[in-house]
């Protein structure tokens, strides 16, 4: 059980993945952009966020990770894309630019979705002494 | 008249030799071969003053010459073929030559003249035929010093014999050389008929100097406009042409926009910037600008008395004292000003209008060329982003539909009957079949717009391959199609895009399964002739032989193909060919229908390792064992998952 916090502009989305990851008995809150993910973010506090790349701008995702990984924020993100290629950015390959733990391109598999989120909680839980 | 200007270089150096400059070292050349018979003409002149002027004349001295002006020839020869040699180039080489040449004729002269009679020797009037040799050989500046030097040495002989100094040889019987009325007048006819000569020389060079440079400039233009789109190195070097052929102080193009509001230098050569930042861009207040579009020429000779000029005082401190104006005319009207400016006492003539005239159409031509292809251009991004969009809007409905079936057959909201599982089952597939063809169509409409970037690296297609050909053992094992790869013991190299590839054989790979019921599908990778080939080949359906030759056009799909009832969108093989003839490769067809088709793709090997290839042994691949799980059901049917979640990225 962890708290996960969903910023995706598409309300299907934030559904499906509040549906499987709530019944894998997850706390789930969702955002719908960058402004609300980021004061969900201090009122919520995750423990791991699924993140959408394009929102109300074409990179608004990767542009909240690269804040948030410089704001200090270590919580594991998922990142999802609906777009593999065309962007001209290889996200798999471009750590350094898409400071995230691990890419979905959608849709998304509810079972490989819950899969990688339960490693990286676990390996999170492992890391933080404190917990 | 011809203006004082500075003329010792009209064309900027450097690319080449100019015609000038190749006439002036076959001229060098023509000048050696004629004084070869100048030396021995001497030489024979002093045979012949032996024998039929023994009293008059010392024939010593006349040989002696003679003699001298065949050695340094011969000097000058060898020097002449070196330049030509080793630095044709260099051009100051040739110019030092003229000089050295002239100076050593001038001293061989004078010695002569002092040895045929001094001041009454017919030996001077040679000074007047090599003037005009040397006027249209050396720099124009440099021939009226050597003119100079004529009746300065001629004089000197003349002085020294009066003097005497120098021991006179009597060629008349009344000698005169010590008659001064005698002495001075032919010192001053003489010397007046060096520089008559030398002037009406030096002006026709002159004339030949700005006609090249005319030329240059033109060709020079023609070479850019059609050569380069960038607008502002064009207007440039037109402006720089321009002022340096009318040998002016400076041009300037002027284009005014649209609206006719605004009139902006868009190039200048010789113009102090303060100059160019306070002459009004409002096309209103400039008089002048509205002069030349009107009237296509406009002359300004006085620029402090012209009442057109809005400024004079700010000309008069450019050192500006007239200007000529021609338009610039497009397609479609005026688009701006060409203008030349001269200092004070600079005159400008028909001529340059002419010129001036030519050059603006030169301009007028790059400047629309630059409008349309920055037209293209802008065509060119909207299409892009128009892409960019599409595939976003396109894509996302139909993967955010495909996540909630999935949440649903999964039973994440709650379990679901049979026949349910059913219905979601068959939605999930049409949902991938439009999947499919979504991504097709954009990443072929990507691909053609040159959009998708690609990353070479170096790639060993084998490993690539086999990977490929594990993702589709469960399905073909489902069908009881093995899969078989024969690939030589040694990697083969290729430099690609990754993803690239994987498309190309995910594309022939899946294609071979899709359409073989049974029997197998074999991919063969060979390498020989620096080419690494792979050859896919199945026992399937195969290709009528009506449908080959439309097999890579986009949307096609043969009709046994369509019957067959497997999805497809008739898009996988144009991709596939676009991708391989982007990697330099090709790819080739053969097929027969109901026995099988084989799919053949070459590609360049990589480089260092093509030297010394050999061809594959024909080794056994491995025999799959048909038992595998089946169908993968998320996302794309052709593409059966990759082992662990798709593209989640293991990290």
């Amino acid at each position: 059980m962890a708290k996960i916090l969903v910023v995706d502009d598409d309300p299907d989305i934030t559904f499906a993945l509040s549906l499987f990851l709530k019944r894998e008995q997850h706390e789930v809150r969702t955002a719908a952009n960058r402004d609300e993910g980021m004061a969900a973010l201090e009122a919520f506090s995750p423990d791991l966020m699924v993140l959408d790349v394009m929102m109300e701008q074409p990179d608004d995702g990767i542009a909240m990770a690269q804040d948030l990984r410089r704001a200090g924020v270590t919580i594991p993100i998922v990142m999802l894309t609906s777009v593999g290629k065309v962007t001209g950015l290889d996200y798999g390959r471009d750590n350094d630019l898409v400071p995230v733990d691990a890419f979905f391109e959608k849709p998304v598999r509810p079972e490989d979705l819950l899969k990688t989120v339960n490693g990286l909680l676990k390996q999170g839980t492992q890391g933080d002494t404190t917990c | 008249m011809i203006s004082p200007a500075d003329d010792a270089s009209p064309v900027p150096r450097g690319r080449g030799r100019s015609f000038v400059e190749q006439e002036l070292a076959n001229s060098l050349g023509w000048l050696i071969s004629l004084r070869w018979v100048a030396g021995a003409a001497v030489v024979l002149a002093s045979v012949v003053v032996r024998v039929a002027l023994p009293e008059q004349l010392p024939a010593a001295p006349i040989l002696l010459v003679g003699a001298g002006i065949l050695l340094y020839n011969l000097v000058l020869s060898w020097v002449l073929a070196w330049l030509q040699r080793s630095r044709p180039e260099a051009t100051s080489g040739f110019e030092y030559l003229v000089r050295a040449q002239v100076a050593l004729d001038w001293g061989a002269m004078t010695v002569l003249v002092a040895s045929s009679g001094g001041i009454e020797s017919p030996a001077i009037s040679f000074f007047l035929f090599h003037i005009t040799i040397s006027s249209l050989l050396l720099p124009h500046q440099h021939v009226f010093l050597y003119v100079t030097l004529a009746p300065v040495l001629v004089g000197g002989v003349a002085v020294l014999e009066y003097a005497g100094v120098l021991p006179h040889v009597s060629l008349v019987q009344a000698a005169r050389y010590r008659d001064p009325l005698y002495v001075g007048a032919v010192l001053v006819f003489f010397a007046t008929s060096c520089y008559v000569m030398a002037y009406f020389c030096v002006s026709i060079a002159k004339r030949l100097r700005r006609r090249e440079a005319e030329l240059k400039g033109l060709y020079d233009g023609v070479r850019d406009v059609t050569s380069t789109l960038d607008i502002t190195a064009v207007l440039e070097r037109i402006v720089e042409a321009a002022a340096r052929v009318l040998t002016c102080k400076a041009a300037a193009i002027r284009l005014i926009d649209q609206s006719h509001s605004q009139v902006e230098f868009a190039a200048s050569w010789g113009l102090s910037d303060t100059y160019r930042d306070e002459v009004p861009a409002e096309y209103a207040r400039s008089t002048l600008d509205q002069d030349t579009l009107r009237s296509g020429v406009v002359h300004v000779t006085d620029v402090g008395g012209d009442p057109r000029v809005f400024h004079p005082e700010l000309a008069r401190d450019e050192r500006i004292a007239s200007m000529l104006s021609v338009v610039i005319k497009g397609r479609t009207g005026p688009i701006g000003v060409l203008r030349a400016y001269g200092a004070p006492g600079h005159v400008f003539n028909a001529e340059d209008v002419a010129y001036l005239q030519a050059m603006a159409a030169h301009g007028a031509v790059a400047i629309e060329n630059a409008k349309a292809y920055r037209l293209l251009a802008d065509l060119d991004r909207d299409k892009s982003k128009f892409l960019r969009i599409t595939t976003h809007e396109l894509r996302s409905p139909v993967r955010v539909t495909e996540s909630l079936l999935m949440t649903l057959a999964e039973g994440y909201a709650g379990p679901l009957t049979p026949e349910q599982q059913d219905v979601v089952v068959r939605a999930q597939r049409r949902l991938a079949s439009l999947h499919e063809l979504i991504d097709d169509l954009l990443d072929l409409a990507a691909g053609k717009a040159g959009l998708e970037q690609s990353a070479p690296e170096r790639l060993d297609l084998g490993g690539l391959v086999a990977e490929i050909i594990d993702r589709f053992r469960p399905v073909g094992a489902a069908k009881g199609v093995a899969l078989r790869l024969d690939q030589p013991p040694e990697a083969l190299h290729l430099i690609a895009d990754r993803r690239d590839l994987e498309r190309v054989f995910v594309n022939l790979v899946g294609n071979a399964v899709k359409y073989t019921a049974r029997g197998e599908v074999r991919v063969r990778m060979q390498r020989g002739d620096g080419r690494i080939r792979v050859d896919v080949a199945d026992s399937g359906i195969g290709i009528p032989k009506s449908a080959l030759p439309f097999l890579f056009n986009e949307f096609y799909r043969a009709a046994n193909a369509k019957a067959g009832g497997e999805p497809g969108t008739g898009l996988g093989l144009a991709i596939v060919k676009l991708l391989v003839v982007r990697h330099g490769g090709e790819i080739a067809v053969e097929s027969e229908e109901g026995r099988g088709t084989t799919m053949t793709v070459t590609w360049p090997a990589a480089p260092d390792l093509a030297q010394g290839g050999r061809m594959p042994d024909a080794g056994e691949g491995e025999l799959i064992p048909p038992s595998a799980p089946g169908y993968d059901e998320r996302g794309r049917a052709r593409l059966p998952a990759a082992p662990s979640g798709g593209r989640a990225a293991g990290r």
